[in-house]
């Protein structure tokens, strides 16, 4: 029988690259439909992410690559995105270039060039460029070049069809490309000697020139698999030859930058002396040396200030009506079976309620985070920072993984991969989780909002924020010179221009937070609310104090009566470790009490030392589940999640038991 | 490797706010200069400095774009300071 199917549409492998920061991201979602995280600060895409697009009869099979400033082997990233193209062969190589810094950008392209000829580029930003005053011929620099050059402002999703097209006409060969040769000038006789002793020899299917120039650089990657694929006697001619050669990587780099200067001599014109942008005029105050620290603090004080304020009275109405919605479902439901209403009113509307109340809070917290970082600020930061996170032999981009720890722990310690050094990434990881997230900060407002009147709730809620960056710089400090000694690692970051922050990333960015924060309450939340509920009606008929949950509040106690807790509350904390808006969860199934809202409640059975002491234990004292699995996956061993949550109890509950003890001996308490 | 200091040359941070020069040598460490290298900046580089605070970090503008560097980094560049009228390009 004939096969009448369609034939199949033919697939194009194309692999995204260039530097941090370019807009690969952006160009990735306009193509593939698919939303990745985009902002303006070099180093969000740490993994590869993979998406398809269909185009006249083709699939393209795209792979955003984590952005690179070169194809060494000295960072993870650069490993990934080369042994890609090294390995995986695509197509097609979309090298996305920043046009406003398009020099420093073509560093990367020559060096992919040296890889494989298949590429486009798309010089992206085109908007931006004339910022700088550079003049860009495109059809020129494609002369040039000798490849594809596809101007965009991505953006504005423009250029993204002619990117498409030239993608296709290289992918199924209907375009060839004829990269303009790279001069290696006095290294060619060594490079051409080199090539000879490689051949006829198995280089696990990679380029010989391509090995030879790596050789040349000394790179360690090819090193190795020298030592897999060479016999001795080769290696040691090969040694002998690059011996002669020391500065081989110093004239490599030399040859890829005079190329540049050929191509861009052609492709562009720029002014003689740079002109003064405005992001020149915002550096010159944000980055000054008096100034800078105070207007960074301003600006977070600000943002956390706001995010209180604006919240707030949105959260409590969230409340309010939860409290009511869950009497009315007592009413309206009486005729099902009692333990379903009281399931319903007094397990899951109160627990997933209180949860869902945090739903401004987060959500006006990342509508800032994301505006800071989409403008360009946060590299600002991480410059005005460096200096006091050398205090705990950090330096200023370990402040960037800090700061998106605001929002969530968990991407905050994926974030840590931007650090190039082993030491550093343990270190921003391990002390990762002492920054509150938003999730904690919530259960810190919600108690704070409830126990302390308007002027003085803000200056609680400051000296939270105060008291935690206090334990960071200790623990951190701490771990620095007893767990973690060594060398501190070189500060090297791009400033990017300044830009206005985009609707649509910033709709995104708040968007993914929001639907990953909506899941939670829809699974880990609603089934602790479930599970609270069980335990705490059960054995039927007995009295809280006496159901399993009442029991299992009995055995923490000797401990929770040190901080003045009482067993709800205790219990409240061990189920926060399974996400941290659980303990509000539980204590809205403990205290719920018919039509009152839980700010009622509290209030009659706590006071508000106690209430401070829970608020400073419960932003402390653990990482959650999802921090605990994101830091054993990201340091690939249990050690480090197991030392964090231990040195976090012991610090959470020291500080509560010296607030509890100190507070109640002033007579607060 | 022994960097011969020419009379003239200067470590990057003794350089004030506004001040062009050009790179003359990198040193300590193969990887330091390669991703130096990947950053814009091999010898022969033309620099500016943008900020210098004496202490803490500096940034510079280099090949066009604009990078922050630790303070200890920046010591280890060797620079020729050039007068803002005579130069080259
Ligand atoms: N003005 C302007 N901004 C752009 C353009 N394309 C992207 N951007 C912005 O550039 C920033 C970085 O974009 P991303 O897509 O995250 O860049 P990336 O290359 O994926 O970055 P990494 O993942 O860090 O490597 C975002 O703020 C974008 O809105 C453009 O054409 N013009
Ligand atoms: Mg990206």
């Amino acid at each position: 029988m004939e096969r009448e199917a369609k034939a199949p549409p033919k697939v194009i492998r194309v692999a995204l690259a260039g530097n941090p920061n370019v807009g690969k991201s952006t160009i990735f979602n306009i193509l593939t439909g698919l939303h990745q995280h985009v902002g303006n600060w070099p180093g969000k895409t740490v993994e590869r992410k993979e998406g398809a697009c269909r185009l006249e009869g083709y699939l393209l099979q795209c792979m955003d690559l984590p952005g690179t400033y070169s194809l060494t082997a000295h960072s993870a990233e650069e490993i990934v995105a080369r042994d890609y193209v090294l390995r995986e062969r695509p197509d097609v190589v979309v090298v996305i270039l920043d046009a406003s810094n398009i020099e420093r950008n073509c560093y990367l392209l020559v060096q992919m060039l040296e890889l494989t000829d298949r590429v486009v580029v798309g010089l992206n930003m085109m908007d931006l460029a004339g910022v700088k005053g550079y003049r860009i011929f495109p059809e020129k620099l494609e002369q040039a070049v000798g490849v594809p050059v596809v101007p965009m402002v991505a953006r504005k999703a423009q250029g993204c069809q002619a990117l498409l097209k030239a993608i296709i006409e290289v992918g199924t060969g209907q375009r060839t490309t004829s990269p303009r040769p790279i001069h290696y000038g006095a290294a060619e006789p060594t490079l051409a000697r080199l090539k000879e002793m490689l051949e006829g020899e198995q280089l696990e299917g990679l380029p010989a020139h391509w090995i030879a120039l790596k050789m040349l650089e000394g790179d360690e990657e090819v090193e190795r698999l020298e030592e897999r694929a060479l016999a001795r006697e080769t290696r040691e001619r090969i040694h002998a030859l690059l011996r002669q050669h020391e500065h081989g990587p110093a004239v490599v780099a030399d040859a890829r930058y005079a190329w540049i200067e050929e191509v861009l001599a052609e492709g562009m014109e720029r002014p003689a002396r740079s002109v003064i942008t405005f992001t020149d005029r915002i550096d010159h105050v944000v980055t000054h040396r008096f100034l800078g620290l105070p207007i960074l603090l301003g600006i977070f004080v600000c943002v956390f200030w706001l995010t209180f304020k604006v919240s707030a009275p949105l959260s409590h109405l969230m409340d309010a009506g939860f409290a009511r919605l869950s009497a009315w479902t007592a009413g309206a439901f009486a005729s099902y079976p009692s333990w379903f209403v009281s399931l319903l009113s007094d397990g899951v509307i109160p627990g997933v309620g209180g949860v869902l109340s945090f739903l401004p809070i987060i959500l006006i917290l990342f509508l800032f985070l994301g505006l800071l970082e989409d403008s360009g600020y946060m590299a600002r930061a991480a410059f005005v920072t460096d200096r006091i996170m050398h205090a705990m032999g950090l330096h200023g981009k370990a402040f960037l993984c800090l700061l998106v720890a605001y929002g969530c722990n968990v991407p905050g310690i994926m974030a840590t991969r931007i650090l190039e050094n082993e030491r550093d990434r343990l270190l921003a990881i391990l002390i990762n989780p002492l920054i509150p997230c938003a999730a904690r900060i919530a259960v810190a407002a919600f108690f704070v909002g409830a126990f302390f009147p308007s002027p003085q709730s803000t200056l609680v809620m400051g000296s939270l924020y105060a008291l935690s960056l206090l334990m960071v710089v200790f623990v951190g400090f701490v771990l620095r010179r007893v767990v973690l000694p060594g060398e501190e690692a070189p500060f090297m970051m791009e400033l990017p221009l300044y830009r206005a922050p985009n609707a649509r990333n910033l709709a995104v960015y708040t968007g993914w937070r929001l639907v990953a924060f909506l899941k939670k309450a829809a699974t880990v939340i609603l089934a602790a609310s479930v599970l609270i509920w069980v335990l705490s009606s059960f054995p039927a008929g007995a009295d809280l104090p006496d159901t399993y949950l009442g029991r299992l509040g009995f055995l923490l106690q000797p401990v929770g009566r040190l901080m003045g807790f009482d067993w709800r509350m205790s219990v409240a904390l061990l189920t926060g470790f399974a996400a941290k808006e659980t303990s509000l969860a539980t204590l809205a199934v403990l205290y719920h009490a018919e039509g009152e809202s839980l700010v009622q409640t509290l209030h009659q059975s706590m006071t508000p030392l106690v209430a401070l002491v829970f608020v400073v234990v419960q932003l402390l004292y653990i990482p959650c589940l999802a921090t605990v699995a994101v830091m054993r996956s990201e340091t690939n061993s249990w050690k480090w999640p197991l030392v964090a949550m231990a040195y976090s109890l012991l610090l959470a509950g020291g500080l509560g038991l010296l607030i509890f003890q100190v507070g109640r001996a002033l007579g607060l308490g | 490797m022994a960097v011969v200091k020419k009379p003239d040359s200067m470590s990057l941070v003794s350089l004030a706010p506004g001040q062009r020069a050009r790179v003359e040598a990198i040193c300590c460490g193969h990887g330091f200069r390669m991703r130096l290298a990947a950053l814009g900046i091999i010898p022969g580089t033309l620099i500016t400095v943008l900020r210098n605070a004496g202490a803490g970090p500096v940034i510079v503008e280099a090949r066009g774009g604009r990078l922050a560097l630790g303070r200890g980094q920046a010591a280890r560049i060797e620079v020729q300071p050039i007068s803002s009228e005579g130069e080259g390009g």
